[in-house]
């Protein structure tokens, strides 16, 4: 029972190993967030009061009254991805806690099947260099925490009509 | 006096005899051929400023690309920054990277992802002195119906103040680095050809420009250089390949190098980083860990006209 325990244990060591060589770092949104971190106006104490009213009531929302939520309609409290007791850190639907640059998990939770494109490479942009150092970007470097629908933009004009070309489709 | 009976009374008092019509017409004919024996000897002795700066002896006897040793590399290169720094008054720095080994390129673009926002589109004319006017780009965002796939029936110049339009979804098309190219096949001269990476490149400066090859492609990846590619000063990049994206002369031939001065430095192309859906994806096919390694096992890729045996190294895909 030792003997597999240590194998065990061995096979995950090696396994770690690999995955820490692999040269793909995601990014962290801690840079962005540590001027402004939640626990410099939350404290602990004063969260219970914050508890997300029904949606015909936005003002209680305070401050953060720019907030647009528009993900699922039926979500109606901060703290179901908001920590609780610690203001900077997000929680699990089973109650883990997580920091923010770990919020592949949280989205994961629903959107299983792209977190899982998403861990292969799939899913979301590509950044850094194909050859030495992959940079991935996290969820909520593309996608709006609170409103993730990917927004419409803009388009570039398009190419002029030949002089004596036909407007018609292409090959 | 007009300038006719001026001229006759003179070749009169050269000849001392009367002239009548057929001597005046000897005379003026000769004339007339010794002044236009005279401007061709001028024009060849002192040629228009547009000759000699297309006509070097340099750029006459410059070698194919294959034949360049490192030294005729290095003259070239310095011939091709002194005349873009004449031309367009712009530094300029042209390498030659060359193909990795190991190395294959391949391209995936994901259907679902795109939203035609022709972010690529703009990137891809900055990065590679793409002539403004008159317009060249390599890439072409077609606009389908949702749930049809006519090709004939796309719109490459749709408007888009919101894209993705409501039941339209996008394919853009540009080079697709065929493995079997007809484009190569189809040049006279062989100045083009497939790199062991997968790159099909074009040598400009040994092209002579007869088209053949845009007719060859059935993408519509080639494109023709008009006349003078018209950039403004402090639009050029200075970042330049040889076969890539150095501002090309008139008459020549050109096309999408998968950005081949960044790819092969291991940058991604320049169309990939402008996306901001992040539809596409680029990668070393022969790198089983690499994310188009990964798509072309798990996801139903397909190509364009597969029919032609072409065998593309661009990669369409839809999500699930």
């Amino acid at each position: 029972m030792e003997i597999m325990i240590k194998i065990i244990f061995l096979m995950n060591l090696v396994s770690f190993m690999c995955y820490a060589q692999s040269s793909v770092v995601t990014h962290s949104p801690i840079d962005k967030m540590q001027f402004y971190p939640c626990s410099s106006c939350h404290q602990p104490s004063s969260l219970s009061a914050m508890t997300l009213k029904p949606r015909t009531s936005r003002k209680s929302l305070g401050i953060h009254e720019d907030i647009e939520f528009k993900h699922m309609p039926e979500v109606m409290d901060c703290f179901m991805c908001h920590g609780h007791k610690n203001p900077d850190t997000l929680v699990l639907l089973d109650g883990q806690t997580i920091q923010y640059e770990e919020v592949p998990l949280l989205c994961g939770q629903c959107h299983g099947l792209k977190k899982g494109e998403w861990d292969q490479g799939l899913h979301g942009r590509l950044e850094g260099s194909w050859k030495n150092q992959k940079i991935k970007p996290i969820c909520t470097d593309c996608h709006k925490a609170h409103m993730p629908k990917f927004p419409k933009l803009k388009a570039f004009p398009p190419p002029k009509v030949p002089k004596f070309g036909r407007k018609k489709g292409e090959h | 006096m007009d300038w006719a009976d001026r001229l006759k009374k003179l070749l009169e008092e050269r000849l001392k005899k009367p002239v009548n019509r057929r001597t005046f017409l000897k005379g003026a004919l000769a004339t007339g051929g010794v002044a236009a024996v005279a401007k061709a000897s001028s024009e060849v002795l002192h040629p228009s400023p547009y000759i000699t700066d297309r006509y070097t002896w340099e750029k006459f006897f410059q070698k194919h690309y294959k034949e360049m040793t490192p030294r005729d590399k290095e003259k070239v290169f310095a011939r091709i920054e002194s005349e873009t720094k004449k031309k367009y008054g712009v530094e300029v720095k042209v390498s030659d990277p060359q193909p990795i080994p190991g190395v294959k390129f391949v391209y995936c673009l994901n259907l679902s992802a795109c939203n035609g926002s022709r972010y690529c589109v703009k990137a891809c004319v900055e990065e590679n002195n793409l002539s403004r006017s008159p317009q060249i780009q390599y890439i072409k965002v077609l606009e389908l119906e949702r749930g049809s796939f006519n090709l004939e029936k796309s719109n490459r110049y749709y408007e888009g103040e919101s894209v993705p339009n409501d039941g339209k979804f996008y394919l853009p098309a540009q080079c697709m680095q065929c493995d079997n190219p007809p484009c190569v096949k189809a040049c006279p001269v062989q100045a083009t050809w497939k790199e062991p990476d997968g790159i099909v490149v074009i040598d400009y400066d040994w092209c002579i420009g007869c088209r053949y090859c845009q007719v060859a492609c059935p993408y519509e990846a080639r494109h023709f250089n008009l006349a003078d590619p018209e950039i403004k000063k402090e639009e050029i990049n200075p970042n330049q390949g040889y076969l890539s994206n150095r501002i090309r002369p008139r008459g020549v031939m050109e096309k999408c190098t998968f950005c081949l001065h960044r790819t092969r430095k291991g940058q991604y192309p320049a169309c990939l980083e402008a996306c901001p859906t992040g539809a596409r994806k680029f990668g070393n096919i022969l790198d089983p860990e690499s994310e188009v390694s990964r798509i072309l096992r798990n996801k139903k890729a397909f190509v364009l006209k597969e029919e032609l045996n072409t065998v593309p190294s661009f990669f369409y895909y839809f999500d699930d």
